[in-house]
């Protein structure tokens, strides 16, 4: 599973990467693989056979890096597939940003030899007309509704959710919603604020192509902002259902990857049209600020962003301490990428262990050590299955299982297991309770042997609802149909639990059943029953009875459910 | 007007902005009445300190260049109402004259190179 999502991320960005870069074969403001020729050169035979070795060379490394995925899916374990799979994705960043460096030195090497330099080369050139027109800007009230609409999630939430273990998640994940949309204003500002883009000495033209990103890219932030905001409301509206959640984040990520490259392409190809005939005269040349055609490197620019001259949006300025700064941050942050797997792997291949260090027993698995003195130890206890639960933080892995976890039954507790081997030793200290295993198989019973031996802790049995008298909640649930249908509100009334089901009247609980009463009308025969116990997500324990029951020859099935003590939560037909 | 600046050019660039500013009023690529970049704007434009480009229209407006009020930035003068060369300029005449007769120069080919500059100048668009 995860190597197909993996997948499914990773080789639309390759595709992206490939047409991105072939793109830059085109002449686009007099430049080609990132090096600025005059007009005539454009079309000279050296220039064009070398394009077309560049998009040959880069076809080849972009279908060898499509096929070297493909081992993937014959990879077993996911820490393997992950090392495999971010190795890749490192060289896969890499491998045609080199190939494109490599064509644009050939091609500088062309435009020395021919000598293709304008008089301007090496120059900053500032068209002065340019800047007396003046930056036309949409209202801050453009933004500030979608901000302030995205608000509501946060601010709702943080009025009625109860404080607890799901407050501070479901608050950040609103208001990141709603900065993002406030840091799109913000982007809008500095697309509206960057360098004019000269490239030619009419001023219309440079006008034209800087109104042309100005306007795209604008328009992107606009949209992009809006759709942050209907996201972050539509999150909220549809939290309880996870399917409308993932469709609504896909739709989100499609709809947003859309709008951003249709803003790049539409910006590139009208640039291309516009320029398709200059570079006759004076034209800008600033290869020498350009490393590679790629990196800008401009000690004298003061500006930290600037506008990419090729591949998508913008770039940074690596000649200023936060240029280097950032730069080196986000080329650590890669080459960290392939470690990432090598630790998933050390965690998924080192063997869980348990043992008796002393007068301690000592969970071990990697970093993680969980140390209990035997004196501590309250309870002891072995236990086959893992009863189900979720992770609070940890490590859940095929082979281990380590960290907070809360499992039904028993609430709160510390892991260190290995799933694959039972049994499991559970041991529960003053404040806590743990559960404790090792890949070794036997390794786990022969310890609790002998510690059960030596300790004075007492035996350890699962407090939960599973311990309940079955019949008994059928007989009960069998009682509670019985009232329901002979309309013995009254009766079935001083079953509730009224503080929780907020019921003060028969009326009420009347209105609150009819809707279960109406397909069935009358008495029916009871024909089968099941009850099973359940812990909710809150930490509710209750008992769910299914009754299934038939008249005039339909069957319906009923739940009817218990807290503990046999108190009435609810009835559902389904 | 494009104006093109060196930044490794030993000429500092308050003067290459200067510079700049009356090439481009000779070439008639600057037009009387037409506004220059505030300050800020073409500060920001070039990447240097807002002093730079402070230095460059002091200068301008001081030879009376351009014409600077608060309202409407910097303004080309229309027609400049200094006639001739300010004394700086002929001393810097008088020097390449000197440096021209000590290159060998004849004063027909000084002048005639002097005049092929001049249209040089005016043809520039």
């Amino acid at each position: 599973m995860l190597k197909i999502i993996m997948l499914a991320l990773f080789l639309p960005v390759l595709l992206i990467i490939y047409l991105v870069l072939r793109n830059e074969a085109k002449a686009k403001k007099n430049l080609i693989l990132g090096v600025t020729l005059p007009h005539d050169a454009r079309a000279h035979d050296t220039v064009l056979s070398l394009v077309r070795q560049y998009q040959l060379a880069l076809g080849v490394v972009s279908v060898v890096l499509a096929l070297l995925t493909v081992p993937t899916l014959f990879l077993r374990y996911d820490s393997v597939v992950m090392t495999y799979l971010m190795t890749w994705l490192l060289v896969m960043l890499l491998a045609p940003m080199v190939c494109y460096g490599l064509y644009n030195k050939r091609l500088m090497a062309l435009k020395r030899h021919f000598g293709w330099y304008s008089e301007s080369s090496g120059t900053t050139l500032v068209d002065t007309r340019l800047l007396t027109v003046p930056r036309r800007l949409v209202s801050v009230w453009v933004f500030a509704p979608a901000f302030l609409l995205s608000l509501i999630p946060v601010v709702v939430t943080v009025l009625t959710l109860r404080r607890g273990d799901e407050f501070w998640p479901t608050v950040s994940v609103y208001l990141l919603m709603a900065m993002m949309v406030a840091l799109f204003y913000v982007l809008y500002r500095v697309i509206c604020r960057q360098r004019a883009e000269v490239v030619d000495e009419k001023t219309e033209i440079n006008a034209a192509l800087t109104q042309i990103r100005r306007y795209n890219w604008g328009k992107c932030w606009i949209w992009t902002a809006w759709l942050t905001c209907a996201f972050n409301i539509g999150l909220w509206l549809f939290q309880q259902n996870a399917y409308i959640v993932v469709f609504l984040s896909l739709v989100y990520t499609g709809v947003l990857l859309f709008v951003l490259l249709r803003a790049e392409f539409r910006t590139r190809r009208q640039q291309e049209r516009l320029t398709a005939d200059s570079g006759r005269e004076v034209y800008t040349d600033d290869d020498d600020n350009w490393r590679l055609g790629m990196f800008y490197w401009n000690p004298r620019d003061k500006h930290l962003i600037v506008n990419k001259r090729t591949g998508l949006g913008t770039t940074l300025n690596m000649a200023g301490a936060a240029g280097k700064a950032i730069i080196l941050f986000t080329l650590l942050l890669l080459l960290a990428m392939p470690f990432l797997g090598v630790w998933m792997m050390s965690e998924e291949f080192t063997p869980v262990s348990l043992s008796l260090k002393g007068d301690a027993l000592v969970a071990r698995h990697t970093g993680t050590v969980y140390e209990l003195p035997i004196g501590q130890i309250k309870q002891l206890g072995l236990i086959e299955q893992l009863p189900s639960g979720s992770r609070t933080m940890g490590t859940e892995m095929s082979s281990v299982l380590k960290g907070s976890f809360k499992l039904d039954g028993i609430g709160s507790c510390r892991l260190c297991v290995d799933p694959r081997t039972p049994p499991f030793l559970v041991a529960v200290t003053e404040d806590r309770t743990y559960i404790l295993g090792a890949s070794e198989a036997g390794a786990v019973r022969a310890l609790y042997n002998a510690l059960k031996s030596t300790s004075t802790a007492a035996d350890y049995h699962i407090q939960s609802a599973f311990d309940f008298d079955k019949d008994a909640a059928i007989n009960r649930a069998k009682e509670v149909l019985a009232m329901l249908h002979t309309g013995d509100y009254a009766a079935l009334y001083s079953c509730f639990d009224l503080e929780t089901q907020k019921l003060t009247t028969v009326e009420k609980l009347k209105a609150a059943f009819e809707p279960y009463l109406t397909p069935v009308g009358g008495f029916v025969a009871i024909e089968g029953a099941d009850a099973t116990a359940i812990i909710d997500k809150n930490g509710t324990k209750y008992i769910q009875v299914t009754l299934n029951t038939k008249y005039e020859k339909k069957t319906y099935l009923y739940t009817v459910s218990f807290n503990p003590e046999l108190g009435l939560e609810g009835i559902h037909l389904k | 007007m494009l104006l093109k600046l060196d930044f490794s050019s030993e000429v500092p660039i308050y003067m290459q902005i200067r510079n700049g500013v009356v090439m481009g009023i000779a070439a008639k690529k600057l037009l009387p009445g037409e506004r220059l970049p505030t300050i800020r704007g073409l500060a920001d434009e070039i990447g240097v300190n807002m002093m730079t480009v402070n230095k460059a229209y002091g200068l301008l407006k001081q030879e009376g260049v351009i014409s600077a009020d608060r309202r409407s930035g910097a303004v080309v003068v229309a027609g400049s109402d200094q006639a001739g060369l300010p004394e700086k300029a002929v001393a810097a005449l008088q020097l390449l004259v000197s440096e021209a007769k000590l290159r060998g120069l004849h004063k027909e080919e000084f002048i005639s190179l002097i005049s092929r500059l001049f249209d040089e100048t005016e043809g520039l668009r």
